[in-house]
Order: C-alpha cells, then sequence, then structure tokens
C-alpha cells in the first residue's frame, strides 16, 4: 500500500483520523496557502480561505473515493472556496468580481506582506484582467509549477486546452508590461 | 525615430513567487487554528440556513398550538351535549315504550333517577350541574312535584360544596 493510500484509509477511520490528518495538513498546508494566495492576494483572507478549505476537506474525506489523486482534490477544493470567497467580497462590496480583483491588485503597494519589485506588482495587476480561468491555469504553472496532467485534473479541463490558454495568458501579460 | 518599446518575456524572469510573504512563523500555527474551527462543532454554512429553521419550528409550533385547541374546544362544548344525548337514549331504549318519541320533557323522575344509579360517569352534581343552564333549573323548580319537607331533608343531607351554583 503506498503512502497516499495509507493515509486516506486512516483519515477516513474515525479512530486515526485526527492524527492523520494533522499529518496531511502538514504535507500540503503551504502549497495550498501559496495557491489560495494567488488568487484572493491578501494574506488575510488568504487564512480564512485556507482554514474554510481544511475544515471542508476535514468532514468530506469520508466521500473521497480517490478517483483523482488527494492532492488534485484538496486543490480542487482550495480552488473552490477561494472563488466562492471572491463572489461573496463582490456581493457584499455591490461590485463585479473582476472590480474586486482590480482593487486587491491596485491596494498591493501598501499592503505589508507583499514585497514584490515593480514587474511582480505590475504582473499581479495585468493577471487580474485575465479571465478567471486563464488567472488559474497561469498561477499553477507560472508560480505552482504544476504539470499540466495536475492542473487538467484539478480544473477538470483537457491537457490541450490548459496549454493554449497559459500560452494566451503568458501573452497577455507581457503585452500588458511592455505597455504600461 | 520612435524609441522600441522593450520585450518583457515573462517567462525568462522565472519569478518563483508573486512576491507575497507572510507572517513570521504563519505556518506553524495553522493545524491547531483548523481544529479549533472543527471542534466548535458549528456546521458549513449553519448560519445561511438559520433562518429557515426558526420558520419551519415556528410552523410547527403553530400546529401544535392548533391541534391543543381543538381538543379543548371539542371537551368543553360537546362533552356536556353528549352526555345529553346519551341519557335521553339510554332512558328512552330502555324504559320507554320504543313507539314514543323520546323528550326530555317526556321522561319521569324515576327514569332519570334510575340512569343516574347506573351511569357512574355523570352521577357527581358537578357533572350534572354543567348540563344545565339557570333556565332548566328555574323551569325545574317551578314544576317540581317535592313536598317541602322531602326538599328539607335532601338540603340536610347534601354537600353544598358539590353544587355548580356558578352555572
Amino acid at each position: 500500500m503506498d503512502s497516499e493510500k495509507q493515509l486516506i484509509t486512516q483519515l477516513q477511520n474515525t479512530q486515526t483520523q485526527d492524527k492523520a490528518f494533522r499529518t496531511l495538513m502538514g504535507l500540503y498546508k503551504e502549497r495550498l496557502y501559496w495557491h489560495i494566495r494567488n488568487i484572493v492576494k491578501s494574506h488575510n483572507d488568504a487564512d480564512d480561505v485556507l482554514q474554510n478549505a481544511f475544515i471542508k476537506v476535514y468532514r468530506n474525506i469520508s466521500n473521497f473515493k480517490g478517483d483523482s489523486k488527494l492532492y488534485s482534490w484538496m486543490y480542487r477544493i482550495a480552488t473552490n472556496e477561494s472563488i466562492t470567497h471572491l463572489n461573496k467580497k463582490a456581493k457584499q462590496q455591490q461590485v463585479s468580481v473582476e472590480d474586486v480583483q482590480i482593487q486587491l491588485a491596485a491596494s498591493l503597494h501598501a499592503d505589508n506582506y507583499f514585497s514584490g519589485d515593480e514587474i511582480q506588482e505590475k504582473l499581479q495587476k495585468a493577471l487580474v484582467l485575465l479571465p478567471t480561468k486563464q488567472q488559474l491555469v497561469f498561477n499553477m504553472k507560472y508560480f505552482d509549477n504544476m504539470k499540466y496532467d495536475d492542473i487538467s485534473d484539478v480544473l477538470g479541463t483537457s491537457v490541450g486546452a490548459l496549454k493554449a490558454s497559459y500560452h494566451h495568458a503568458v501573452k497577455k501579460i507581457e503585452h500588458y508590461l511592455t505597455n504600461s | 525615430m520612435k524609441n522600441a518599446k522593450k520585450h518583457i518575456d515573462i517567462e525568462a524572469l522565472n519569478y518563483k513567487n508573486a512576491g507575497f510573504s507572510t507572517p513570521k512563523n504563519y505556518f506553524e500555527g495553522i493545524e491547531t487554528k483548523v481544529f479549533a474551527k472543527i471542534n466548535s462543532d458549528i456546521p458549513d454554512n449553519y448560519f445561511d440556513s438559520i433562518e429557515d429553521k426558526v420558520f419551519a419550528k415556528l410552523a410547527s409550533e403553530k400546529q401544535t398550538v392548533k391541534v391543543i385547541s381543538f381538543k379543548s374546544r371539542i371537551v368543553k362544548r360537546f362533552i356536556p351535549i353528549l352526555a345529553a344525548a346519551s341519557l335521553v337514549l339510554f332512558i328512552g331504549l330502555n324504559f320507554l315504550n320504543k313507539s314514543e318519541t323520546t323528550t326530555f320533557d317526556s321522561l319521569e323522575i324515576s327514569d332519570i333517577s334510575t340512569w343516574l344509579d347506573s351511569e357512574n360517569n355523570i352521577t357527581h352534581t358537578y357533572a350534572l350541574g354543567a348540563l344545565l343552564d339557570t333556565d332548566d333549573i328555574t323551569t325545574l323548580s317551578n314544576t317540581s312535584t317535592l313536598e317541602d319537607i322531602q326538599l328539607l331533608n335532601y338540603l340536610d343531607n347534601i354537600n353544598l360544596e358539590d353544587l355548580n351554583l356558578n352555572n
């Protein structure tokens, strides 16, 4: 039995669940945090969303059938939680999700937990102008360094379509950076 | 001549991260925070559905109140009527000629007395009093064939608290 299957078995057993869940969080907390942070931008929001994503994993682990990798399944939950968070924020502020993201990117220079250079700041401003799917693909490929097969598992999109999305995203971002 | 814009190749820049950072030691406390939330026992989206739950509970309470109200109305209004009907029917079936039409006025005092002796559930004077209104009692007094001496003997032996004088 490989280590992932063993961990899933322990997670689905009420006797060993909590201990196994602590191990799971230790393994994935940083990767999931950065994935969420790239979507929601602010540290406080990323912290909230990460906790909610882990709680969702804990409560639904008994339904995990193993059709995809545990890692992909958790990434999917984290992605959905992040998007839900942005939607809620947009609803509260009575603006569009795109406007929320533009505001978040525009306020990065005042964020204590943003230490990027000028190009990194502009990159964020360019990124939020892309369609959501292209943003996700770019983040997962460029920053998370994920393989297309794994991104395909998370987003449920073919590898070919993902390659095209990434290509378009890079071109648009480079155009923005070159002309701004 | 125009200055050619310098193309920025994002892949060549190869940023390892987006420029975000976290508070010091942030990752060390996540497990504890997550378990604290899990153990707080408030299910996901609990607050999203609380209004529906409250309204559902209020609706079920209203239904319960209606059932109690209906029951008490039955007891108050129909039990005396059923008792009176039972009295008439019992005497009619057992003591009167079946060909005659039975009414309360046509009953003999002895028939009523026999019924009272045999029907234990309405022999209490309070229950009997509840069946009669003031007019019924006045009519009974005016048409009574009891001798004064009999009435005085009765009053000497009855417990006044058993009479339903507030009817």
